[in-house]
């Protein structure tokens, strides 16, 4: 029933790259966006996918 | 970590998505299995599905698809290097026709400025818009922005909760015998919460029990101070 996934760094990073091209926006521009409470749509889930990412990553993004 | 630890965590991670894909079959049609991505001793659990479907379960009025119902849970190993902990969790309920979410249940086991569990929700009113222009509100305009508190960490509300409101209040497609999987799910939840605040709040706890007739002792080192998150913490 349920699937399990093991990505390597390199496929949490690329996951967030293809996370923000859904809405054709930088990291920096969504940061700013969602600080400012002004995110729209697709911009919603996608700005709570690259924090998941980065929960995972905890630390090893660099 | 320990390739027996990790192998633990994980059957605890795919044990706890089980249950969830459990409770979205048994509740909401379509539902789809769930997913648990691991990255070291970290997890996320969540609806499977890649891309902008992955997170998600679809919300159907008269069968037809009108909103998802978002969810990840992120978790990592316990103090104790056992069991699973739940470091957050998100439930968020996000209309198809703009994919802005309405409504969001979530829980932060660490926050230091928000309440541990709260809801945001997404609307428009004037009146609060004035009043809080009038506090010197940061984001006046935006409703969405305010953390309104449901009840901490241990009397917070959970999924099946979130479901019978999507189900009863807000009138969604659900599947025959849902309620009694709600049911189900809420107290078997409930009893895990019990045994969690039993265990905080030890002192009070006995004294209610000898209240309704039990022998209680304490042990011996004495009774345990209350925990300070269980009395404090927003």
């Amino acid at each position: 029933m349920t699937s399990v996934h093991t990505p390597t760094r390199d496929q949490l990073m690329q996951a967030r790259a293809s996370a923000l091209s859904r809405v054709g926006a930088s990291e920096e521009d969504l940061a700013a966006r969602a600080e400012a409470g002004s995110l729209l749509g697709e911009e919603w889930s996608v700005w709570a996918e690259l924090r998941e990412i980065d929960y995972l990553l905890h630390g090893d993004r660099d | 970590m320990t390739d027996a630890a990790s192998a633990l965590l994980q059957s605890r991670a795919i044990a706890f998505a089980d249950k969830i894909a459990t409770l979205l079959e048994r509740t909401l049609p379509t539902a789809p299995g769930m997913e648990v991505t691991q990255y070291g001793n970290r997890f996320r659990i969540q609806p499977a599905g890649g891309g902008s479907k992955g997170g998600r379960v679809p919300l159907l009025v008269q069968g037809e698809e009108v909103a998802w119902l978002q969810l990840n849970y992120l978790c990592r190993l316990d103090t104790t290097d056992r069991y699973l902990a739940v470091d957050s969790s998100s439930i968020w309920v996000i209309a198809k026709v703009d994919r802005t979410p309405i409504f969001r249940f979530e829980y932060l086991y660490k926050s230091d400025r928000v309440p541990h569990s709260h809801i945001h929700v997404h609307a428009q009113r004037g009146a609060l818009s004035h009043l809080l222009s009038k506090a010197g509100h940061e984001k006046p305009h935006e409703m969405a922005a305010l953390h309104l508190p449901t009840g901490g960490a241990r009397f917070r509300p959970d999924l099946e909760d979130v479901i019978q409101f999507l189900v009863l209040d807000c009138g969604f497609d659900s599947v025959e015998g849902w309620l009694a999987a709600v049911k189900s799910a809420r107290a078997e939840w409930r009893v895990i919460q019990t045994r969690a605040v039993t265990r905080a709040m030890a002192a009070v706890a006995a004294e209610e029990l000898r209240s309704l007739g039990y022998a209680v002792s304490p042990p011996e080192a004495g009774e345990p101070e209350p925990g300070q998150r269980m009395q404090h913490a927003w």
